[in-house]
């Protein structure tokens, strides 16, 4: 790692990189985990008119008042519900039909081609490690246009080369693949932030669009076995002030809602002596 | 279907309707169905087949109890943290004899399973699956799961999904009156279809309320072909959240994963919140005793 400009950690790397890939006024099909904190980080940012779409059929306008848990935290959100429908609308009538301009999603486990992993390592019917399944990730991978996908892991297992399970199809084996395997026109992942950099989908594969300015391409190199990593032609941005305010602001609010957060310990439930 | 509906208490509708073997529905779509599943594992009911569009804690419960042959579902994780569900992962990784065994549908799929099975549709075209591995693994269904057939239209091919009809829902209401019409509020989820798809289901209700006021809100109606029985449950869904009238319990959430990182912390937690109370007033009341309990209940709408 190296001193990282502005931003401290690489949470805030990316969270703040991938809310700069929305805008405001975008109605964005928001998965769990860190899309929620994403699509908050922009909300509070420059997003006042950001709509969210969440899975269960729920359009939620206006920003939610308490950070949400996850896109299951109903009662939070109950007062900026402007529709509530079901996931039969949300995933072949809201998203397939081009209501929703971008989705996020979470992909902790993704290889080059943007392929997401989140049901098992190893063997299905033999798991080294069970993960969570897919939830509806796997229609916002089929559907979506304009589909980012964040990785908020260092650990250089969660990047593969290829997947072993694919829960949310990306490009499969790169090339044509995806389209000869009938997923409509225009969808697929086309960028991927992740604690090392941004990626970009450029003829069906990641390529390291901008290195984030905490790690050092030889970093990354240890990382991305297999992956296209030509250094980018650009340096990113330095970091909008009041956006890192916010990002760090959004990631206290995650705390204290008792996120998972790397490098800091999670909040204790029943503080008072449990 | 004219008449009134049995209002049963909890434990008799567990009791007529859960069989050990039984193919059950647990609802909702994040707002799980603890009441229902507390009884289940207070009566040891098992040999189960679930469908879960969210397993979270409560399919991790009824894993951890033993009680699990099969799961059909989406996700299975807690809901906070997110924090992984510990029993679910165990009985994945290091597998015992009888361990619960699960096949992974996409919640689009699953979903448009239930709607194939609540309109009369022996499959229905869905989410293209080639190559996922929704698609290429199967635990439990063969055949009977996903396949491609081609479009009669186009000539094209298209994933199609085999319709789900569970023997018995149980579903998460608002409010419900004694016909057994029961109002739901709030993004819907599978619930727009399971009552359809399902051979009986049970309501659960948050409240009890005249037909007058059912009336006020027809649209709020959930499609269900058979109520069996209502239950009045207040705080049904604790520690998850419902729309409108409670919060999610963050603060129990974490708890729970955390205890339940080791069989003997779940045993323990299963003894003093499952076992050792005997229905969900007393659940409640249990937290209250022990200082975890401070959330708010609204009467939506």
């Amino acid at each position: 790692m190296t001193t990282g400009g502005d931003f401290d950690h690489p949470l805030e790397w990316v969270l703040y990189r991938a809310a700069r890939l929305l805008e405001d006024g975008d109605r964005v099909f928001t998965g769990t985990h860190w899309p929620v904190l994403v699509t908050r980080v922009a909300g509070r940012w420059f997003g006042a008119d950001m709509v969210r779409v969440f899975e269960g059929g729920a359009i939620v306008e206006d920003l939610p008042e308490t950070i949400l848990t996850g896109i299951s935290d109903f009662h939070r959100y109950a007062e900026d519900t402007a529709f509530a429908g079901t996931p039969m609308e949300a995933f072949y009538g809201l998203l397939r039909s081009g209501f929703v301009d971008k989705a996020v999603i979470d992909a902790t486990n993704v290889d080059r081609y943007g392929n997401v992993n989140s049901t098992c390592i190893g063997d299905y019917g033999d798991p080294t490690v069970r993960l969570p399944g897919s939830g509806g990730s796997t229609e916002v991978a089929a559907y979506a246009r304009n589909l980012i996908l964040v990785n908020g892991s260092t650990d250089p297992r969660r990047y593969r080369e290829t997947v072993e399970y694919i829960t949310a199809m990306g490009y499969d084996r790169g090339g044509d693949s995806r389209a000869d395997l009938g997923f409509p026109e225009g969808t697929g992942p086309t960028h991927l932030v992740t604690p090392y950099g941004l990626f970009s989908f450029e003829d069906n594969e990641a390529r390291l669009r901008e290195r984030s300015p905490l790690f050092e391409q030889s970093d990354l190199e240890d990382v991305f076995g297999g992956w296209d990593l030509s250094p980018p032609d650009r340096p990113c941005d330095d970091a909008d002030p009041e956006g890192l305010r916010i990002t760090r602001a959004v990631i206290d609010e995650a705390g204290e809602a008792y996120y998972v957060l790397p490098d800091r310990e999670l909040k204790s439930p029943y503080a008072k002596g449990s | 279907m004219s008449g009134t509906v049995p209002r049963l208490s909890m434990k008799e509708a567990v009791g007529q309707f859960v069989e050990p073997g039984a193919d059950v529905y647990l609802g909702n779509f994040g707002t799980a169905a603890f009441g229902a599943a507390h009884e289940i594992i207070r009566r040891g009911i098992g040999d189960l087949r679930v469908l879960m569009s969210s397993g979270g804690l409560l399919m991790d419960q009824l894993i951890g109890a033993g009680l699990l042959r099969e799961a059909l579902t989406t996700h299975c994780w807690g809901s906070v943290g997110p924090l992984p569900a510990a029993n679910f992962r165990r009985a994945l990784e290091d597998p015992k004899e009888g361990s619960v065994r699960v096949e992974d549908y996409s919640y689009g799929t699953f979903t448009a399973a239930l709607m194939a099975g609540a309109y009369d549709m022996p499959f229905v075209p869905t989410t293209p699956m080639q190559r996922t591995g929704h698609d290429e693994h199967r635990a439990l269904s063969g055949q009977d799961k996903y396949d491609r057939v081609e479009d009669p239209f186009t000539g094209g091919d298209v994933t199609v999904v085999k319709a789900l009809r569970p023997e018995v829902a149980f579903v998460i209401v608002h409010r419900a009156d004694r016909r057994g019409r029961g109002q739901w509020f709030g993004p819907r989820g599978e619930l727009a279809y399971v009552g359809l798809a399902a051979r009986q289901t049970v309501l659960i209700a948050e409240e009890i309320v005249g037909t007058e006021v059912v009336q006020q809100r027809p649209e709020a109606t959930l499609p269900i072909a058979n109520v069996e029985a209502v239950v009045h449950e207040p705080w049904t869904a604790h520690p998850e959240s419902l729309f409108g009238m409670y919060h999610r319990d963050a603060e129990h959430v974490v708890y729970y994963c955390r205890r339940s990182r080791s069989e003997e912390g779940f045993e323990d937690y299963a003894d003093r919140y499952i076992h050792g109370v005997d229905d969900r007033e007393e659940y409640v009341e249990r937290l209250r005793e022990d200082g975890r309990f401070d959330l708010e209940r609204t009467v939506y709408p």
